[in-house]
């Protein structure tokens, strides 16, 4: 090659180069800058709401704009589209934009049918709070305002609404972000899950997976991945948080949103009973226990949570046995007529529902509804104190209180 | 130019010349020197790539410093910065990345045509010595480099990559110790590497680059030629038997000749780079999590044949084989030298390159393709 055509080459060469170099530059413009407000995905109309929202509320368009949602370009409108016969029709005054004030599950099916199906199912969605509003000790003693700002604020992710759908979704994607790493938050499910009658994220925190998981606070900051990426893969966490073993997907385990499709034991109720008859959904309690284990088997051998789950089945049994001895005493005392509790004979939340109107019934409802609870699900979640001093311990104690008391009481009835 | 003749030069020349007292014209004929003819081809023009690329990368790599921060609680979230912030910092990164890489292959590339062809021959020992110096401290940039990113596979991969030290018989421990500053690789193992990585290996390489050239200057390249004109007259041939009559040992001048065919590989390499960095962007994985291993630790590709031959064997039987390997392909041109005056043997270089060089390619797909 003489010099001259190496000379021509360099310069075709160096015109290829500039133009790669207006690629670059053409790239460096489209690209994302993190920070940002996301490029224009909203509708004509939905950049309405945002226009006027950002000085009305701009804390919603600012978690909007934070939002999976936003990237998508899943609009304001997208979600808060209405018909004119929907219950919650509402014409925005300042745009007059027909709204749907608040968005179902109906409204999230639209795009996330497999999770809406999924909740639907599950017991999250049994809990709708009217169910335990007919108690008539608790319309005696919890006035409406209570219940309102008590019970509803949890019970209500199982809301019926007018369209039949089911639940709260934001119960634990909190609007306007929908972020999963708040939706993983064990204090989201905390929200809920705690205090003296199922204390299931201070049982979570005694445990050693909940001290593996915030002793480092960076591991919350890892909460936001998407389950369906990890299939098949180690969930990027060190230690399991409620999700990760109730909810998340594992290396050969779907994700689900049935809360109860890992739960071989029904552990609230008065009585543990398997849950092939609670809350089954058309699974054996052994499919769940297999699931269950499946999502134990991340990080565990067979011989260590096997023999971990036997300890609990056999706690869930042992209380059984306990409560029955308790149970027994209340009939006998139903059948000598010292006292009479209503649905007695009922299995399932006799005292709930029917409630308790002598000392004796309130203190077997406690060795049930709040000491037998953290006995068995302490027993199931590796907290040990919660199995033994705030469960068993305090489940005898209030038998030995009962027992007093039902002697007391049958004594007064008796002398007069 | 002598200082007389330099003073009585008008101008802006003739003041820099009183004060930089240098004779250019010496300098304008060095440049010109002749070189042999098989230097036009390209496969001869190869080693004024790596030197480009490692212009590049020390350009970029001073633009990623301004915004590295060498801590483990900052690094991923300074190179994440870098990556989706910074204005052409991903293209920044990219080039640095993707520079890395075909560095590693330039140098490869340089260091089989100077196999293949002998050219380490005598008087050209040491210079293959500096060359395999260069091809270390290529590679050691390269390890470093990757270390710094600190997501996930960079972390375990520097973790596996610091534990082969222990193997090492004795010191092996110490070694790791010191190269960590601790038993894992922690905050106090990057206060090393980046050190290193942005100050005594570029020190290093500047140095042997320097002396690599100044030694070709000092020996001239190999005239392949000439050496084919020994061969047929050992042979009793003519040495026009290639029937072109190009046998005949003829020259070109080094510049602007053969400056000229290095230009145009390297506005080819800029392009492949540029277009990379288009293509592939750099990636960033999760933040490096010394509690969680990941199920599949690979290295990067050029670490590939080591890595799998490693795999084959146990651990220190596989590091005292590449020990040998190693210090075979360092001292070369000696073992050479001893089997062409025993065995009368001058293609065996071709016969060990091809061999090498086919295993590598192996080993490199075999480790792609498997899990």
């Amino acid at each position: 090659m003489s010099l001259n055509i190496k000379a021509l080459v360099v310069i075709v060469l160096a015109i290829l180069l500039l133009a790669t170099f207006t690629v670059v530059a053409y790239v460096e413009g489209a690209q994302k800058r993190v920070g940002a407000p996301p490029p224009a995905v909203a509708s004509a109309e939905a950049q309405q709401c945002i226009t006027c929202h950002e000085n009305k509320s701009p804390g919603i368009v600012a978690q909007w704009r934070d939002s999976a949602h936003a990237e998508k370009g899943v609009d304001c409108l997208a979600c808060h589209k209405v018909a004119k016969d929907d219950f919650d029709y509402f014409m925005c005054p300042g745009a007059s934009i027909p709204v749907a004030s608040h968005p179902t599950p109906k409204d999230c099916k639209e795009c996330h049918e497999q999770a809406v199906v999924e909740f639907s199912r599950s017991k999250h969605a049994a809990l709708n709070a009217q169910k335990f509003a007919t108690s008539p000790d608790r319309l005696v003693f919890e006035p409406t305002i209570a219940t309102q700002h008590g019970c509803q604020q949890c019970h209500n992710i199982g809301h019926v609404w007018p369209d039949q759908s089911i639940g709260e979704c934001d119960a634990c994607h909190a609007k306007h972000t929908f972020s999963l790493q708040v939706a993983r938050n064990p204090q989201t499910c905390g929200e809920c899950h705690l205090g003296p009658d199922h204390s299931h994220i201070e049982q979570w925190v005694e445990s050693k997976h909940g001290n593996i998981f915030m002793s480092d606070p960076d591991n919350y900051k890892k909460l936001g991945y998407k389950s369906k990426d990890y299939v098949g893969k180690p969930t990027p966490l060190p230690a399991p948080t409620c999700t990760t073993c109730h909810m998340d997907a594992t290396a050969t385990l779907p994700a689900t949103h049935d809360v109860g499709e890992r739960l071989a034991w029904e552990s609230q109720s008065p009585w543990s009973t398997r849950t092939t008859e609670a809350w089954g959904n058309g699974y054996s309690w052994q499919e769940k226990r297999d699931r269950m284990e499946n999502a134990c088997s991340q990080c565990h051998t067979p011989n260590f949570y096997q023999r971990y789950l036997l300890s609990g089945d056999l706690a869930s049994l042992q209380y059984n046995e306990i409560f029955r001895e308790g149970r027994r005493w209340l009939t006998e005392m139903n059948k000598a007529g010292i006292f009479k509790t209503a649905g007695v004979k009922d299995n399932l939340g006799a005292f709930l529902a029917f409630g308790y109107d002598e000392a004796p019934e309130e203190q077997i409802y406690h060795a049930w509804h709040h000491q037998g609870r953290l006995f068995r699900q302490g027993a199931l979640m590796m907290a040990a104190d919660y199995t033994q001093w705030h469960g068993i311990w305090e489940v005898q104690r209030s038998l030995v209180v009962y027992a007093v008391s039902l002697v007391r009481f049958a004594g007064h009835r008796v002398g007069h | 130019m002598s200082m007389e003749s330099t003073q009585q030069v008008k101008g802006w020349r003739g003041w820099l010349g009183q004060r930089f007292p240098i004779d250019v014209k010496v300098y304008e004929e060095l440049a010109k020197e002749p070189v042999p003819k098989h230097m036009e081809r390209w496969w001869f023009a190869l080693g004024g790539t790596p030197l480009l690329l490692f212009v590049i990368q020390g350009v970029t790599g001073i633009l990623l410093t301004w915004y590295y921060v060498p801590r483990p609680e900052f690094a991923y979230e300074s190179v994440t910065r870098i990556s989706n912030e910074l204005p052409f910092g991903w293209w920044v990164r990219g080039i640095h990345q993707w520079g890395s890489q075909l560095m590693i292959i330039a140098v490869i590339l340089h260091m089989l045509r100077t196999f293949t062809t002998g050219a380490y021959r005598k008087p050209r020992e040491l210079n293959w010595l500096v060359g395999t110096g260069l091809l270390v401290v290529t590679l050691t940039f390269a390890f470093t480099g990757y270390a710094l990113v600190n997501d996930q596979l960079s972390y375990w991969a520097t973790t596996v990559g610091t534990n082969m030290f222990a193997e090492i018989p004795v010191v092996g421990p110490i070694m790791l110790q010191m190269i960590r500053g601790g038993v894992a690789v922690t905050a106090d193992t990057m206060t090393r590497l980046y050190p290193l990585h942005i100050g005594a290996l570029p020190t290093a390489i500047a140095a042997l680059i320097a002396l690599h050239v100044v030694l070709i200057r000092f020996l001239g390249v190999t005239d392949l030629d000439a050496r084919e004109r020994e061969r047929l007259a050992r042979l009793g041939k003519s040495a026009t038997v290639k029937g072109n009559g190009k046998v005949e040992s003829s020259h070109f001048p080094f510049f602007p000749d053969h400056v000229m065919t290095e230009l145009v590989i390297g506005m080819a390499v800029l392009i492949i780079l540029v277009n990379l960095t288009i293509l592939f962007p750099p990636t960033l994985g999760p933040k490096a999590d010394p509690a969680n291993t990941p199920l599949h630790i690979k290295p990067e590709w050029y670490f590939y044949p080591v890595f799998r031959w490693l795999k084959l064997f146990p651990l220190q039987i596989g590091l005292a084989g590449l020990g040998v390997g190693v210090l075979g392909f360092v001292f070369w041109p000696f073992i050479d030298a001893f089997v062409e005056r025993r065995f009368g043997n001058r293609d065996i270089n071709v016969i060990l390159a091809f061999i090498v060089a086919v295993g590598a390619l192996a080993f490199i797909l075999w480790e792609l393709f498997s899990v």
